[in-house]
This record gives structure tokens, C-alpha cells and sequence, in this order.
């Protein structure tokens, strides 16, 4: 029993930081599902894109010597290009792989969304490495940056992980509750013929639901790259399959919902790699998607759906 | 073949007993100007070209003459490609490749068309489809090799004719058993959570090498991990045992032949209409009298049950059980895009589909024929989209003369620059390179070059109605593609394989996103 509270903060720990990071993936899913009903499959490619060019700007900003600017700098211009970049990527995506199926049936752009993200890995594969690439071992956030507090030990990249998320949430909130063009998506989601007639210019919108998703979804990328360091071109799949996941249980189309499923994910694979065994982390987030959805069929916060007939 | 019932044929005598009264040839009463106006719609569906013309008369055969002619093809087929000439032809010394691409074509073809039934059918969007393959398959490892050693037994070793009806009815049952999901949850949340059933078991398969039970002492290992199951018994039949892959190439025909029956009879009985009916509208099926519920757990019970036989059979001639790549995501993903690119409710749709994806990636593998198949489909490609043909020889002679050109001012510029060696020298590579400026540090700049092909190819689809940037972007995208081809893309073939069959996905969906032979869906709004 010594052993499960002395490893318990550590834990916690770790579950907040996978968890945010699957809840930034699950809010862009959140979001191009609550208004196209699109499992947009290529999300998780977005985000290895994200990753990639924060890799980028790593590179660029490191010579022989060391850092060319303070780290603090590196990595805000990393977040910044990351995120720019994948929303960019995303519109372009949006624009010529899911538009002209708007009203095609609805395996049509799933499929297609598939296609995207094939195209996505392969080109990062040709262009830049099949091999794994990495963020440089203590070269952003010196390994020996760690905060303690009694017997927990905390890195400092943990700590930017989770407070960066922080951030950008609080800023999504504010930007889909206050502004009007948060107004103009939250009409859309709710209907979409009806936000059309009332002057809601609906391609604009989803254009930038696309953009904010990929934007947190990019920002994701850099974050995991800065914690795990390695970064990989199929890495995307997996992590997609998980944000997805976290959209669901927390209910798909709520962007606290997502939040809150991103979190909970984390926690059990956290918890279960831990105290269980490290192989079991993906069959627990399975297992806790079917539990949650046969209590909850609509997800932890997501409304119940109503049938139109 | 029961197949001259089918409402996927587009046989005109069929399909539309009307048009076809009123076809000037049949009817002699016609009235003036009027035939030609109530020819119309026969008239629109008229195709023309060679291309047209050819599919047009395909289809005017009767259906037990077509279906006849692609099992008598198939059934050649293993002959054909053995003889001196093809394999001259292709600069190969035997045919066993090509008999076993065509296994793992009906291997494939079995699970689209039990797929089909699921998805096309019923309408049930199920994503842990792979995982009844694979649990098949490890049933059949289990009950026909030496891996299960009990009461010093070495291995079950049953009897095919036991074990392969066992196999299909215990996965039928798994697949009921998951289909009960499918009666609360609906769409997208079954999606998702059989995609997560999926998962499991490929998870469970890598890793429960030792699992520890409360009455042994040693942990137990059910699956060797990713390594799989190897040495599994052959299928034997009535005293026959198989051994080649061409054995097993005509008893997977066989299986197919009948599968294909099967399901076309069943999607013309009661139970197929009533499938039909809650895909379109449960509630309005349900109204009318139809067991929503046993409808879907039946399809759910039959799509596995076929993907136990393919399962089953398929690990039979592998001769052993892998779970990664064979029953991971990727598979599924695969056996997603055939389904659909052949549309998605037409049973020679998907076997078609099956067809294509599993023939193609094993084309695009020889460097030489995907060179021929990026050129030829880019000519392709510009011919339709060029019209009329000056334009689009005005266009080619364009590119051909800017290119030269280019390479000319470079050498006279910068003589250093063209200076790099490619590999590869098949007679359309040399011709090509004539043409392009390879520097020596080609590969930097294909990377870049690569990345600005892709987004002026996009540019190039945006500005399609502005002639004066359409056709000068035009030309420099077809150079930088060819640079980026034979720079990149032709030196990475395993990546391009899957580029192109992503990029062939995405423009499939949008130019036809019913599938090649499905048919368009009927929206009342």
C-alpha cells in the first residue's frame, strides 16, 4: 500500500500532462464534428504536422554552438509556427478534400479524410525522415529543471505542457463564447441551414473551426515533442484515435466535454500503466469508452440526441 | 447466377422497361420530333468515347454472360500468367507472385463482400470488423497447430471439416454478441466503439504472452505477441490436403463463387430488404413492422461470419497468424476503401474494389510501371481536362519547349548545375531527364520541390477558370511534378505507394463518392 501512495502524485502527474495534451486533439475533433458530422481522421495528422514544424523551427534556431535566442523565445516561436502552420495546413485540407463532399453521403469524406491523412504522413515521410526525429534531450528545458515538492518531482516541461493547455483553453472558452465569430460557429453547430439563412456566411465559419482546431492540435504537437522528445510521422494516428476517444466520452460536440474526456483518458492510462502493466494503457481507454457510452450513450456532457423524424 | 435480378445491373432491358420501349430501334411508332425528345434520358446515360462505348456494351450483355466471363477469367487466369509469353512480357521467371497477389485478392474479396453486408447493407458502420477476421484466424491456430499442448496432447490438430464451421459459428457468435452494442448505441458512437473492440483484440494479441491464471503456476502465453503463430496445419477436405497457393487460389474461388451467390440471394430475400429499409430509415422500418434489433445483431452475426471463413482460410495458406499488419487498423482502412470505392452496396462493386486495391499497390511496387502509370495518368489526366485536344497539345509542346529551354539556359548559365545522377535508367526515365535539370544535391531541392508541386497543383485547381494564370501555373506544376517524381517520389516507393492510393481516395470520393459501380444515393429532402 506504501508503494500505490508514494507512486500516486506521480501519477497524477503524468495524467494531467497526457491528458491535456489528448484533450487539445479532442477539442478540434469536438469542434468539425459538432458542426459537419465529420470524423475528420486526418486531425491526428495535423497534429504530427504541428510537431514537425515546431521540429522546424527548432532546428533553425540552434546552431553549432547552442541557442541563437533565450529558449523561452525558441519555444513560443515554435508553438507560434506550429500552430499558424497546421491551421493553414488544415483550411487547405478542408478546402479541397472535405468541401466538395459537403453533401455527398456521409462514408464519403470519412474516406476521404483517410486518403488525407495518407497523404499527409507519406509526404512528411518523403520530405523530411522515415526515422524517428528528436526534440534534443534537455537542450529546450535543462533535464535538471525539476521542481520538488516532497517527494513528488515535477519537470518544468510538464508543468509548460499543462499550463499551456490552460491557457489555450481559457482562450477558446472566452473566443467561442464572446466573440462573433464564436457566435456565428455555435449557431452553425446548432443548425446549419438555419445560421445560412440568417446571414451566417457558413464556409467562413467552418473554415475556422478547421483553423482553431488544427491551431490547438499543432500547439499539441510541439507540447508532446517538448515532453517526449521523440517525434515520429505516424505518431498522428494513434494520438488521433485517442483524441477522438476523448471526444466521445466527454461528449462529442462539447468543448468542456472534450476537455474533461481528454483528462479522464489520460488519468486511466496514467493510472494503468502504473498499476497495472504499460500494455494494457490502450485496451483501458477502449474498455472506458464502452462503459462510458453504454451508461452515457451521448458522453459524460454531450446532450442527449433527439431523433427529428 | 441469379444475377440477371439484381438492381445494381445497369442492364437497360432491366432497369427501365420504358426507355427502352421507346428506343428507336424497337419502336417503330414513333412521332416526329418527340422520339428525340423522349430518347433524352436514354441518350444522357449513353457514354461516349471508347471508354463509353466499351462499358456500354459490356453492359448490354446479359449478367450470367458477364459473370460467366470474369470466373472464366479468373479461373485462367493462373494459367495465362504461367505461360513463356506474359512472363516475357512482364521480364518475370515464374508466375508464383502473381498467383499469390491473386489469393490475397480473394482472401480480400471474401471479407469486402461480408463487409459489405454489414455496412453496405445494413447500414451499420462497423470498424472492428479486422478483429473477427483475426480472431478467426487464431481460432484456427488454436485448433490446427501444435501451439495448444494439453495433457501432453501436441496440439489439437481437428479435422478442417470440424474445425472450419466451428471457427465461423463461435465468431458469429462473438459478432452477435458485439452487435448487441449496436441496439443502444447509433452512427458514429457504434463506430467508434467497434473500432475500440478492434483494438482490443489486436492489443490483447500483442501482448497476452504472459498471463498469469489463478490455477497455474507459470503465466501462460496465448499469443506469442507480435511474433504470431506459425506452423498451422494445411486445410484438408475429404482426404485432400492442400499445398500450393494455386490449390488454395481455386478453392478461394470457389468460397467466393458461393459467398457471392449467398449474399446476393439473401440481399434479394425478405431480411435483405428489411436491411435496406432500416439503413434508410429505422424508425420508418421499424413502423412498418421490421425487427430493427434482430435485423441488425443477424447482420452483425453474418458480416462475421464471413470474415471468419476468410480468417479461417486465409491463416490456413499464410500457414500461420500475425496480428501486425494483418489484423491492425491498417487492414481495416484498406478493406474500408475497396468497400467503398466499389460502392458500397453492390456486391460486383466491391469485389472490384477488392480487385484494385490489392492489385494496384503490388503494381506501384515496380519503380518502372509506377513511372509509367504517374506519366501516363498525368497525360491522362490533362487529355479530359484539356479540351478540345489542340489545347491540350499546345499545352504539352508548351511544357516540353519551357523545360527545354530552362535546361538550356542552365547550361549556358551555370554549366555546374545539371550535373546530378539519378538512379535508376529505364528507357522513360532517360526521357524525362532530357528534359529536367538535376542539380547534384537533387535531393534537398526534391524535398522542396515536392511540397511547392502539391500546393500549385491545389493552386492550379483554384484558379481552373482564369486562362491567363491557369495555363502558365499549369506548365511550370507539370515540370515541378515530373522534378519531384524523379527526384523523391520514384527513389521512396514505399511511401509513393501510399501517397498515390491516398491521393487516388480523395479524388475518387469527390469525382464519384457513390463508388465505382454503387449507385447514387436517392436523397428526399
Amino acid at each position: 500500500m506504501t508503494s500505490f501512495l508514494t507512486l500516486l502524485p506521480q501519477t497524477l502527474v503524468n495524467g494531467l500532462t497526457l491528458g491535456s495534451v489528448y484533450a487539445l486533439i479532442a477539442l478540434g475533433y469536438s469542434m468539425v464534428y459538432g458542426i459537419l458530422k465529420l470524423l475528420n481522421f486526418a486531425h491526428g495528422d495535423i497534429y504530427m504536422i504541428g510537431a514537425y514544424l515546431g521540429y522546424g523551427v527548432f532546428l533553425m534556431a540552434f546552431a553549432e554552438q547552442g541557442a541563437l535566442i533565450p529558449t523561452a523565445a525558441i519555444i513560443l516561436l515554435m508553438l507560434i509556427v506550429a500552430m499558424l502552420g497546421a491551421g493553414v495546413i488544415s483550411i487547405i485540407v478542408e478546402r479541397f478534400a472535405y468541401r466538395p463532399l459537403r453533401n455527398a453521403p456521409r462514408i464519403a469524406p470519412l474516406i476521404s479524410a483517410l486518403g488525407v491523412s495518407f497523404i499527409l504522413q507519406n509526404v512528411v515521410q518523403i520530405t523530411v525522415s522515415p526515422r524517428p526525429l528528436s526534440y534534443g534531450s534537455g537542450k529546450l528545458i535543462p533535464t535538471s529543471a525539476i521542481f520538488e515538492l516532497g517527494e513528488l518531482r515535477i519537470h518544468a516541461s510538464r508543468l509548460l505542457v499543462i499550463g499551456i493547455t490552460l491557457v489555450l483553453m481559457l482562450a477558446l472558452t472566452y473566443f467561442v463564447r464572446q466573440t462573433r465569430l464564436g457566435r456565428a460557429m455555435r449557431a452553425v453547430a446548432t443548425d446549419i441551414d438555419a445560421a445560412a439563412i440568417m446571414g451566417v456566411d457558413v464556409n467562413q465559419v467552418i473554415m475556422m473551426t478547421f483553423f482553431i482546431g488544427a491551431v490547438l492540435a499543432g500547439g499539441a504537437g510541439v507540447l508532446v515533442g517538448i515532453v517526449f522528445l521523440s517525434i515520429r510521422h505516424t505518431m498522428g494516428f494513434l494520438a488521433g484515435l485517442k483524441g477522438f476517444t476523448a471526444a466521445v466520452v466527454g461528449g462529442i460536440g462539447s468543448i468542456p466535454g472534450a476537455a474533461l474526456g481528454g483528462l479522464l483518458l489520460g488519468m486511466a492510462e496514467s493510472f494503468t500503466t502504473v498499476y497495472l502493466s504499460a500494455t494494457f494503457k490502450d485496451v483501458v481507454a477502449f474498455v472506458l469508452l464502452v462503459l462510458v457510452l453504454l451508461i452515457r450513450p451521448s458522453g459524460l456532457m454531450g446532450k442527449p440526441l433527439l431523433q427529428k423524424v | 447466377m441469379p444475377a440477371d435480378r439484381d438492381p445494381q445491373n445497369r442492364d437497360p432491358q432491366n432497369r427501365d422497361p420504358q426507355t427502352s420501349a421507346e428506343h428507336p430501334g424497337k419502336a417503330a411508332s414513333a412521332i416526329g420530333t418527340d422520339e428525340w425528345v423522349a430518347q433524352v434520358e436514354d441518350r444522357k446515360r449513353r457514354r461516349s468515347g471508347p471508354w463509353g462505348r466499351l462499358a456500354d456494351s459490356w453492359e448490354a450483355l446479359p449478367a450470367t454472360w458477364r459473370y460467366g466471363l470474369v470466373v472464366a477469367l479468373l479461373l485462367l487466369a493462373p494459367l495465362a500468367t504461367g505461360t513463356p509469353a506474359f512472363l516475357e512480357l512482364m521480364g518475370i521467371s515464374n508466375n508464383a507472385f502473381i498467383i499469390r497477389t491473386l489469393t490475397r485478392f480473394l482472401v480480400f474479396a471474401m471479407l469486402a463482400v461480408g463487409l459489405n453486408v454489414v455496412v453496405g447493407y445494413a447500414g451499420l458502420l462497423d470498424l472492428g470488423y479486422t478483429a473477427f477476421y483475426g480472431i478467426a484466424g487464431y481460432l484456427y491456430a488454436y485448433l490446427s497447430s501444435s501451439f495448444v499442448k494439453i495433457g501432453g496432447l501436441d496440439g489439437l490438430h481437428l479435422p478442417s471439416l470440424i474445425s472450419i464451421p466451428l471457427i465461423i459459428m463461435v465468431t458469429a457468435l462473438i459478432g452477435w454478441l458485439l452487435g448487441l452494442l449496436s441496439l443502444r448505441l447509433s452512427g458514429d458512437y457504434l463506430a467508434i466503439v467497434t473500432l475500440g473492440f478492434g483494438q482490443v483484440f489486436v492489443q490483447l494479441a500483442l501482448t497476452a504472452t504472459r498471463v498469469k491464471l489463478p490455477w497455474r503456476t507459470r503465466p501462460v502465453d496465448f499469443t506469442r505477441g507480435p511474433n504470431g503463430i506459425n506452423r498451422l496445419d494445411d486445410i484438408s477436405l475429404f482426404g485432400f490436403t492442400l499445398h500450393s497457393t494455386l490449390q488454395y487460389y481455386y478453392l478461394f474461388l470457389l468460397f467466393l463463387i458461393l459467398l457471392f451467390v449467398a449474399v446476393h440471394r439473401l440481399n434479394h430475400s425478405r431480411i435483405g430488404r428489411a436491411w435496406r429499409a432500416i439503413r434508410e430509415d429505422e424508425l420508418a422500418a421499424e413502423v412498418m413492422g421490421a425487427p430493427a434489433g434482430r435485423l441488425k445483431l443477424l447482420a452483425f452475426a453474418i458480416g462475421a461470419a464471413i470474415a471468419a471463413l476468410a480468417g479461417t482460410v486465409g491463416a490456413a495458406w499464410q500457414g500461420n497468424v500475425v496480428p501486425v499488419p494483418r489484423y491492425s487498423v491498417l487492414t481495416l482502412i484498406n478493406l474500408y476503401a475497396m468497400v467503398v470505392l466499389g460502392g458500397l452496396g453492390s456486391l460486383p462493386g466491391v469485389v472490384l474494389g477488392a480487385f484494385i486495391f490489392t492489385v494496384l499497390p503490388e503494381v506501384l511496387r515496380s519503380i518502372a510501371l509506377a513511372g509509367v502509370l504517374f506519366y501516363g495518368g498525368g497525360l491522362l489526366g490533362l487529355y479530359l481536362l484539356l479540351r478540345p485536344w489542340r489545347r491540350f497539345a499546345l499545352m504539352l509542346a508548351g511544357a516540353v519547349i519551357g523545360g527545354l529551354g530552362i535546361k538550356g539556359l542552365a547550361h549556358l548559365l551555370w554549366p555546374g548545375l545539371d550535373t546530378g545522377i539519378l538512379p535508376g535508367s529505364s528507357p522513360l526515365n532517360q526521357l524525362v531527364r532530357n528534359w529536367l535539370v538535376i542539380p547534384v544535391e537533387f535531393k534537398v531541392i526534391g524535398n522542396i520541390i515536392t511540397i511547392l508541386a502539391i500546393l500549385l497543383t491545389l493552386l492550379v485547381i483554384l484558379v481552373r477558370r482564369r486562362p491567363s494564370l491557369f495555363y502558365p501555373l499549369l506548365g511550370v506544376t507539370i515540370y515541378l511534378a515530373s522534378f519531384a517524381w524523379e527526384t523523391r517520389l520514384a527513389l521512396e516507393p514505399a511511401a509513393t505507394r501510399i501517397l498515390i492510393l491516398g491521393v487516388s481516395l480523395v479524388v475518387l470520393m469527390i469525382a464519384r463518392p457513390q463508388g465505382l459501380l454503387g449507385k447514387a444515393e436517392v436523397r428526399v429532402v
